[in-house]
């Protein structure tokens, strides 16, 4: 196997109001397209240098029903040479595309490979129940399936999380993600969207909230859609009987809002990038994915991180970055314990609870936070770790070059 | 078997009625019947001789269920697919297009004699409380095998269609109309008649929506997002409420939720592909060996005793108007007998006839009951403060508080006007009968009728058999229950006769596996995934940790020596003397009862108990049932129960042990008499002498088996 190299990470703005965002007035072809032209303009590529796009699209519905990522490219010309498919691991798509393209370059098929996600849920009916509401009872009886919100309030629950924790957990990932906006942190790696005059539509993510405190949070009220629908709770208890309640953690101020995005990431084997003239940025130092218990659904962000490190042979102290996603902030506080990191180390521009979550990119837009940071901070290495629905976890570990 | 009649108008009546049978049944012989009756209909509308089909019964019903017997033996999925593919392919060929046809429902249809009416162009019933029409074979964990999921679907939409197939109601003509599943109604057999003509001479063809180009399913199919989402809450609610044990409402959702998806024939062959699955489950076989065979078994009279004439019960005195008495009494009124309630005033006994009152309202309002049936019935109960009313009773009962003073002071004024020919009964569950019975002038004239709260509702009655109970009050108590309609089992006047007695092993199984380090809630939640209505926790608290303690302390007199002390016994002492935590009535027990919202289980347990260690899930649940059965066989062992088909059926309408096993002695044939034994001796190793198997045990499941 020879080593895979990250070249760029460019993802688009984020902005959580979804409707009423100036990204609900962009088709999400044309935030993939406006993500390819940058990694085309940023690097001095045509296009056809590229081996194959990897693309996490997660409700191939409606404008997704295509081939994303086949029909990206032609948009933008690049149909002769370059190849594309998509893929689907949930909240971890972006980063399971990453390391099936970094696999792709380690494996010699590919050189050059462009790997991330699109999400464009302003412009998908949205199903109240789940993200991918199934009308399969024999599938959701055997899989025992809840919710996710219903199964952050589960782990919660399990590790004897408090309502104060979540809600501090939030305001924490706010006040981050408003001092790195401040110091325009993200510069580097986010793009200006424009519209199809070159007017600009939305420039740099949008805080969810200007102000935020714990007592405002304190103040809402619990919102999980599967505690007034009767049954999922007793399906919950069937898998871990152990709990008399699940006690409701999460309110919609500690959990992450929807938005559209996008984002790629470019990498390839040293010799491809040394004869384009691209910078090694940071190497894929291993890779992991894993399944763990369907029903509390988040655990397997610290196992797949776990595998990760055991194959680069680290330990957690060996990481000086860390990156988890946040859907609700429990996973993050899990992971955080778990792992046993001090608490700058991770997440440290904030997360999606102040930004917005982009499904399918998260994985991509994580990579590349981490990235901007460990460089900024001139840090060697770092670990992304994403649970996603069902109980999967994928982790990518890099070092800086 | 089938009368064919054409009239002027060409309308044809036929008229189901079966030789030599009370009623019309589904079987093949009535499949093979009508196949020369359609093809000449056929042939008739071909040469326009043929205005339309009118489908009635000559018996009192228009046609019951199919053969349970034969659902019960078959095994091969081939026999079973092609049986339901069938009733299907008659079914298809009454509906298809061309002749309409109308079913004038003149008496009850229930299950596949329903699925026939529903293949019907048009239904009209007659405005009868006594019919009952419905789907009911979910309750025997079935489902429909002629199509009427599908047909039902189409004609109402998944989201009323689903709770009607699941629910397994049996609906009284009102409520059928209500629920859309009849069309009309009418006063009489004669108007009836003439609605079913007038339908037919004003519809030119009968076609149904699912043969109609563009006709779409009602509320939508499982593609559109509210009926996904509606099917996924049901799933959940389905789910949550009987885990992995009843498939067959299961299935029913399967079906609604794909069958959305398919043309129609498609649709019916994949429910005939359910219905061979769920004929073949375990779960089924169970419960129809339960809700059929056992049913029958009792009703038959097997456990009564022989040799006494029939007793028709007529006017029955109730004393005590609280809930178990007017229970009681509405119980009696709703099947026609007369009832004097009494009470220590007048008021307070008409207390009880109002509650039965509002009872009946509902019963009306739901369109169960007609108006004047609701009078007739109240016109039939008659409250009292003085015995003296009781004089021409054929039974005295009483429902009064569990004092062995009072009940015996209130036997003896009811006795003294009662006729020699007249018996009384006690609601009695911790009193024993025979004690009752000595101060009594006759005491064979006394035997406990144990009535199970709310007594309305369940179908159970224990007929406790006392020291000095004559035989022939036994029969005569086996004939009030029957003529009240409900479930007699004969018990032994021991304590907590068969059902309190067993459902404490249950509570006190529980209350052992707290000690031993098992969290509560695992117990509780771990219990109802079991199948178990109630946890042992919840039940031990809702009846009082004195009379759980109070049974115990009976079977420790019964045993004298011989008794091995339960090892729950420490912690129920421990928490009824040295906490006071008595249970839910002085709202503290197991659980602790906030001013507001549910009870929670106590957080002091822990301070109370070992710190909670690992467990085995199905560990834990089999412990909890096998405690129960095992008890339940030591009850026939000692003559406390008559009969296996008693115990499943005490122990299902008793105290809800799981329908899906069939019942508390079909439970060791379900789990196989070989596993069994081998787990009550691995028990018996790990947790101690109560899973020591009784000897009756071979024995026995060697008989049932």
């Amino acid at each position: 196997m020879q080593d895979a190299y990250l070249f760029d990470a460019v993802r688009t703005p984020r902005d959580c109001r979804l409707q009423g965002s100036p990204l609900n007035e962009i088709k999400p072809i044309d935030l993939l397209g406006s993500l390819l032209e940058a990694v085309q303009c940023r690097n001095g590529l045509e296009g056809d240098e590229i081996d194959d796009l990897l693309l996490g699209v997660v409700q191939p519905l409606e404008d997704y029903s295509v081939n994303m990522a086949r029909a990206g490219l032609l948009k933008m010309g690049w149909g002769q040479g370059v190849s594309g498919m998509t893929l689907n691991r949930n909240a971890a798509s972006g980063l399971s595309a990453l390391n099936l393209a970094a696999t792709k370059v380690g494996a010699g098929i590919d050189r050059l490979v462009l790997a991330g996600g699109v999400d464009s849920l302003s412009r998908t009916k949205l199903r109240p129940l789940g993200a991918n509401s199934i009308s399969d009872p024999e599938w959701l009886r055997l899989a025992r399936y809840i919710p996710l919100s219903l199964a952050a309030d589960l782990l919660g629950t399990h590790y004897a999380m408090r309502r104060e924790e979540a809600d501090a957990y939030a305001v924490r990932s706010w006040q981050r993600a408003f001092q790195a906006l401040q110091e325009e942190r993200f510069s580097s790696s986010v793009i200006a969207l424009t519209d199809r005059n070159g007017l600009p539509l939305l420039e740099e993510d949008q805080l969810r909230w200007e102000n935020l405190t714990p007592e405002w949070l304190a103040r809402l009220h619990p919102v999980n859609p599967a505690q007034n629908t009767p049954g999922f709770h007793e399906i919950a208890l069937s898998r871990f009987p152990h709990l008399e309640a699940i006690q409701p953690i999460h309110t919609e101020g500690n959990s992450a809002p929807l938005t559209d995005g996008a984002a790629l990431l470019l990498l390839g084997s040293l010799e491809k990038g040394q004869a384009l003239g691209l910078r090694p940025r940071a190497r894929i130092r291993s890779m992991s994915h894993c399944c763990s218990d369907p029903v509390i659904a988040f655990l397997g962000v610290t196992e797949a991180a776990r595998q990760c490190l055991k194959l680069a042979g680290f330990t957690p102290k060996d990481v000086q970055l860390w990156q988890c996603n946040e859907p609700f902030a429990a996973i993050p506080l899990y992971f955080e314990k778990a792992m046993e990191l001090p608490a700058d180390r991770l997440n440290p521009n904030g997360g999606a609870i102040a930004l917005g979550t982009a499904v399918a990119a998260s994985g991509a837009i994580l990579m590349g936070m981490l990235l901007e940071e460990m460089e900024r901070l001139d840090l060697e290495t770092g670990l992304v770790a994403i649970a996603a629905e069902g109980g999967a976890g994928v982790a990518t570990l890099i070092e800086r070059i | 078997m089938i009368h064919y009649k054409k009239d002027t108008e060409n309308i044809v009546t036929l008229t189901l009625d079966m030789d030599n049978r009370a009623e019309n049944v589904i079987n093949q012989k009535i499949w093979a019947a009508f196949v020369p009756v359609i093809q000449c209909l056929k042939e008739e509308k071909k040469k326009g001789r043929l205005r339309g089909v009118i489908l009635t019964s000559a018996k009192k019903t228009f046609l019951a269920g199919g053969d349970l017997e034969y659902i019960f033996q078959v095994e091969n999925a081939e026999e079973i697919f092609a049986a339901a593919e069938g009733m299907k392919k008659f079914l298809r060929d009454l509906e298809s297009p061309g002749v309409p046809v109308v079913a004038a429902i003149n008496g009850s249809a229930i299950g596949a004699g329903f699925e026939v009416a529903l293949a019907c162009h048009h239904r009209i019933v007659l405005d009868d409380p006594k019919i009952a029409v419905g789907l009911p074979e979910v309750e025997i964990g079935l489902i429909p095998a002629g199509g009427s999921i599908v047909r039902l679907m189409w004609l109402l939409g998944i989201e009323k269609a689903f709770p009607i197939l699941t629910g397994g109601k049996r609906y009284h003509p009102n409520a059928a109309l209500h629920a859309g599943i009849v069309d009309e109604l009418a006063a009489t057999p004669k108007e009836m008649m003439q609605k079913a003509k007038a339908w037919l001479l004003r519809t030119a063809e009968g076609r149904r929506p699912w043969d109609t180009a563009g006709r779409q399913i009602p509320g939508g199919t499982a593609w559109d997002s509210p009926v996904a989402n509606k099917i996924m809450e049901y799933s959940a609610a389905l789910n949550g409420k009987y885990f992995d044990n009843y498939p067959a409402p299961q299935a029913i959702l399967q079906i609604l939720s794909e069958a959305s998806k398919l043309e129609f024939d498609a649709a019916c062959r994949l429910e005939s592909r359910y219905y061979t699955e769920l004929v073949r489950s375990r779960q089924c076989k169970n419960m129809i060996n339960a809700f059929w065979f056992d049913e029958n078994y009792i009703k038959n009279g097997s456990d009564r005793p022989k040799g006494f004439g029939k007793f028709r019960p007529k006017k029955i005195g109730i004393i005590g108007a609280g809930m178990m008495g007017s229970g009681i009494a509405l119980s009696c009124l709703q099947q026609g007998l007369k009832v004097v309630l009494k009470d220590v005033s007048r008021l307070i006994a008409d207390r009880g006839s109002h509650a039965i009152r509002n009872k009946l309202s509902e019963a009306v309002f739901k369109g169960l009951l007609l108006p004047e049936e609701q009078e007739a019935m109240l016109k039939r109960l008659q409250t009292t403060e003085s015995a003296e009313d009781f004089a021409d009773c054929d039974l005295v009962l009483e429902a009064v508080i569990e004092n062995q003073m009072v009940k015996q002071k209130v036997f003896r004024e009811a006795e003294n006007h009662l006729d020699e020919y007249a018996f009384l009964a006690s609601n009695s569950i911790s009193i024993p009968i025979t004690t009752l019975s000595e101060s009594l002038a006759r005491p064979g004239q006394f035997a406990g009728l144990h009535f199970f709260h709310p007594a309305e509702e369940v179908p159970l009655v224990e007929i406790v058999r006392g020291r000095n109970t004559s035989e022939e009050t036994v029969a005569k108590c086996f004939d009030f229950v029957r003529a009240i309609q409900k479930i007699p089992i004969i018990v032994k006047d021991d304590w907590g006769f068969f059902v309190a007695r067993v459902q404490n092993t249950y509570i006190l199984e529980g209350i052992t596996m707290l000690q031993e380090g098992i969290s509560p809630a695992v117990i509780e939640n771990l219990s109802r995934q079991a199948g178990m209505p109630r946890s042992p926790l919840a039940l031990a608290d809702d009846l009082g940790l004195d009379l759980v303690l109070k049974y115990e302390q009976q079977a420790a007199a019964h045993y004298g020596p011989k008794y091995i002390q339960h090892p729950a016994v420490d912690l129920v002492k421990k928490l009824l003397l040295d906490l006071g935590r008595t249970g839910r009535a002085q709202k503290a027990g197991f659980y602790h009862y906030p001013e507001q919202g549910t009870r929670m289980l106590w957080p002091g347990l822990q301070e109370i108990l070992p710190p909670p260690g690992a467990f085995d899930a199905p560990d834990v649940m089999d412990r909890l049932l096998l405690a129960q059965v095992l008890e339940a066989v030591w009850c026939m062992q000692e003559g406390v129960i008559q009969s296996v088909a008693s115990a499943n059926l005490g122990s299902i309408y008793g105290w809800g042990f799981p329908a899906f096993k069939g019942g508390v002695i079909q439970y060791i044939q379900d789990y196989g008499l070989e596993p069994f034994l081998e787990k009550c001796k691995e028990f018996r190793e790990r947790f101690g002498p109560r899973f020591k198997s009784p000897k009756l045990l071979k024995e026995m499941a060697t008989k049932i088996g």
